[in-house]
């Protein structure tokens, strides 16, 4: 049979440094010394267990030694039975573990000069990638220049999970070089192990470290994308290697998204991101992360930004074997006139001034008509996704023992990030909200139930609103404290909404981190009709399906009460398994990669075996990532389901049957049928209608579906879902 | 096209906006620095009130991390979802292809004309030594 690839390129090949001690010849003599006076071992990372099934094709495992480490292998395996034109090098030694960066560099240089002797010297098909030590970028550029010389080397070679998010201006100088010399720059799976691996921090197994390389990919593409990257370097090409694709057509939706209201926020990016995408990344397609059935591939292939499947490889092949351009950089303006005197005044005033009054740009002559009290004609809706606010801060003093009154006045909440007041990301709109809905009598958005009802509940015809009540004692390090606010606030959302208006119900919050006191709290409002789920928050400690919380679970499902998993939350990680990003988009985007390293941690620790009647809703982190997310956990436990054996069905069908997503903010592609198809993936029965009112990036409900879905679909999305997992007659 | 007179220039000195219904079109007309402008108060987006949302500057950049900021109070920003609008023009600056902010002309005539017409002043008593506020409608 002919190969379907002949004359064509493998962009991902991996030859194998069979031990630390083969690089030992191109190490100087103190490296070579350092090496054997103190036993250093092989760098094999985590990410690859030798023996591992994801490690290699049984039938690719040499009888002995490490699959990869040999060239004739390789040529029989690969070159010669694909009949491919040229074959990319990528080495994955665990040199980027390495901590020290002149150790690091020093294994750098021998890995590359290795790679050159042992490989590239000894078939003409083979090209490289340049390994560098990235915590050093001055040693990163000087290795990219010794090598560059070699024409062969065609690609820089980074991991996808480092010390930093690759669009950080720390790495520039590493761009600078790969464009000056017409190299790509190739983005690998993997991990230095430098952060954890994940947003929300240590999984127990390899299979949910693999699974959570497509949400580093995720992260790091914005990071790559906002930090004005690919302005600075408009010829610069990255490739995304072992990325897996399927995820890529939600997440830039997502990312389009809020780029429209954070477009401010990082004003380089002056063309959408999916454009930044078409014209500078390339994906590898290699772990193909979806169905193999052509009409769910041929659908997916519809939905990537860069059209279907041949366009990626002609790109690949185009990109990786071009010929190598000099100096390449375009021209640009320098620095333009700043004006940073007017901006401050306005945006540091308190909430209360800012929409009216103290601004003299902004002074508002409201004689405008008044919002009209009336109940709306509108077809009824559930909005799960409500944030209710206090007023004041000693609003919730009613409900606290006084003892936690004056340990509040003196040392506040002591949480999981640095900032003692306000978020560490400032948000879009002053407290993360809509700006036209402070209630007149004042206070912040959301902190009036009388406005709530006028401005949302009634010309929206709310039936059913679902509170999920924020800045609680959620993610707090005083855990006595967590669970005093928790409880506080529980009593506050009877007190202040749910006994006020029925249409209201409320979410129990708990103590995350204490899985006892947690379901304790639970278990004290269990049968209470005043809450219809309990409230947790994506980022926590640990990964959610950690065994600390599963009394949190057990309790909820004694009580007959879905799990709400909201975005947000601060656990004490990093939010990207790159250490922290920059920017306000990043982590917005980035809700939906936590929340999907959360269900995976959910999925694969048995979470729904032990729980079987658990009901788990994901709210406020998009949805359009469900699909991919099943298809990548069911493809990679087909290879590691021996690592998992308490999972007794496909990852893919824990989720069918036990998780619910509520559709704020909603995936916004271009053309509304891709939409359509991501939610027949998922089910028109499994999504929950949510605004997130008062909040600034709100779903208004006329605009969420456009024509075209059936009444009964209709009807399920608004209302009845709803209705039926919250158990409202 | 029909002129309608929406206030004495007096009423709306520099830095504030009026918000008015014309033929059942919310209304907003804002004086920037002497300079008058009109917007329909719906977002092209999502329907929010966009004229409720600040006024603020244009931040562009050719180099990431230095900002030039110009057009100071011109752009509009949605007090919803944050989109930008300049408000001469209505044109986005996140999606300038598929949306825009529907503009008007703003005029300020003298009373005496006004008073001649054909100008629309319901709830406006002109009179000839005054300036007035005119919004092409």
């Amino acid at each position: 049979m002919t190969s379907p690839i002949a004359g064509g390129v493998d962009c991902d090949l991996h030859p194998a440094v069979p031990h630390l001690t083969s690089l030992l010849p191109y190490m100087n003599d103190y490296w070579r010394d350092q090496v054997t006076t103190r036993g250093m071992t092989d760098l094999i990372s985590q990410s690859y267990p030798v023996n591992s099934p994801i490690s290699a094709r049984p039938d690719w495992r040499p009888a002995k030694g490490k699959p990869g480490s040999s060239l004739d292998d390789l040529k029989a395996q690969a070159l010669d039975r694909f009949g491919v034109a040229y074959g990319i090098c990528n080495p994955l030694y665990g040199v980027q573990m390495v901590f020290s960066e002149d150790m690091a560099d020093a294994f750098c240089r021998a890995l590359n000069d290795w790679l050159v002797k042992e490989w590239l010297d000894k078939d003409d098909r083979l090209r490289g990638s340049i390994v560098i030590p990235v915590q050093s970028i001055e040693k990163s550029v000087k290795e990219i220049e010794r090598r560059a010389q070699d024409k062969r080397f065609v690609q820089v070679l980074m991991l996808v999970m480092g010390d930093m998010p690759l669009g950080k201006r720390h790495y520039w100088p590493i761009y600078a070089a790969a464009e000056r010399h017409g190299l790509a720059i190739g983005i690998h799976a993997g991990s230095a192990y430098h952060n954890p691996p994940t947003s929300v921090g240590w999984g127990s197994y390899h299979i949910e470290d693999y699974v959570a390389q497509a949400q580093a990919f995720q992260t790091q593409l914005t990071s790559l994308i906002v930090e004005g990257v690919f302005a600075k370097h408009p010829k610069l090409k990255m490739v995304m290697l072992e990325s897996g694709f399927s995820w890529l057509p939600s997440y830039l939706w997502r990312l389009h998204k809020f780029w429209r209201g954070m477009r401010m926020e990082t004003p380089w990016v002056d063309r959408a991101p999916l454009e930044i995408v078409r014209s500078n990344i390339r994906f590898s397609l290699q772990p193909v992360d979806a169905p193999s059935d052509p009409t769910t591939l041929s659908r997916l292939f519809d939905h990537m930004p860069v059209g279907r499947i041949a366009p990626i490889l002609d790109g690949l092949s185009t990109l990786a074997i071009r010929r190598r351009r000099g100096a390449a950089r375009g021209d640009f303006a320098g620095s333009g006139p700043q004006d940073h005197d007017r901006q401050s005044a306005r945006d540091l005033s308190p909430f209360e001034a800012v929409c009216e009054g103290d601004d003299a740009m902004n002074v508002q002559l409201r004689d405008r008509p008044t919002l009209a009290a009336s109940v709306s004609s509108k077809t009824a809706i559930a909005d799960c996704d409500i944030h209710p606010a206090r007023a004041t801060r000693d609003e919730l003093y009613p409900f606290l023992a006084k003892r936690w009154h004056a340990h509040l006045e003196t040392y506040g909440v002591h949480a999981y990030q640095g900032m003692m007041e306000g978020p560490p990301y400032p948000k879009a709109q002053p407290n993360a909200a809509r700006r036209d809905a402070y209630p007149p009598e004042g206070g912040p958005q959301g902190s009036s139930l009388s406005f709530m009802q006028k401005q949302h509940l009634d010309p929206n015809n709310v039936a059913l609103g679902v509170l999920n009540p924020l800045a609680t004692g959620q993610g707090i390090r005083n855990q006595d404290l967590a669970a005093a606010i928790c409880s506080a606030i529980n009593d506050w959302q009877i007190e202040k909404w749910t006994s006020q208006d029925a249409r209201l119900k409320g979410s129990i919050v708990v103590a995350n981190e204490d899985g006892g006191a947690a379901a304790a709290e639970i278990r004290k409002r269990a049968g209470d009709a005043n809450f219809v789920q309990v409230l947790l928050l994506s980022r926590n400690v640990e990964p959610l399906g950690q065994r600390r919380y599963w009394p949190i679970y057990q309790a909820a499902e004694e009580a007959g009460l879905p799990v709400g998993v909201h975005a947000f939350g601060f656990g004490g990680n990093p939010i990207t398994a790159s250490g922290w990003p920059s920017f306000y988009i990043e982590e917005m985007v980035g809700h939906s990669q936590c929340q999907q390293t959360a269900l995976a941690s959910l999925v694969l620790e048995g979470v729904f075996e032990r729980y079987p009647k658990l009901k788990m809703v994901m709210v406020e982190a998009g949805f359009g990532w469900a699909p991919s997310l099943a298809w990548r956990l069911d493809k990679v436990f087909e290879r590691l389901h021996g690592e998992v054996p308490h999972l007794k069905r496909k990852p893919s069908e824990y989720i069918g049957d036990h998780i619910w997503w509520t559709t704020q903010p909603m995936e916004d592609p271009e053309r509304r049928e891709h939409l359509f198809q991501v939610i027949e993936w998922i089910g028109w029965d499994k999504l929950l209608f949510a605004t997130d009112y008062p909040h600034w990036d709100y779903d208004e409900p006329s605009r969420v579906l456009p024509t075209g879905v059936s009444d009964a679909d209709r009807q399920a999305f608004y209302l009845d879902n709803a209705k039926k997992l919250y158990g409202i007659t | 096209m029909v002129r309608h007179v929406i206030a004495s220039v007096d009423e709306l000195p520099p830095g504030t906006r009026k918000f008015l219904e014309i033929d059942g079109r919310p209304i907003a007309v804002f004086n920037v620095k002497g300079e008058f402008f009109g917007l329909l108060n719906r977002c092209p987006h999502q329907g929010a009130a966009l004229c409720e949302g600040p006024l603020i500057g244009l931040a562009q950049s050719s180099d990431p991390g230095e900002i030039e900021y110009t057009k100071l109070g011109e752009i509009i920003r949605c007090p919803w979802h944050g989109w930008e609008f300049d408000i001469r023009t209505g044109q986005s600056y996140c999606d300038p292809k598929r949306f825009r902010a529907r503009a008007y002309p703003v005029n300020v005539e003298r009373g005496a004309s006004v008073v001649k017409g054909p100008y629309v002043a319901e709830t406006i008593k002109v009179s000839v030594e005054s300036d007035y506020v005119v919004v092409d409608l």
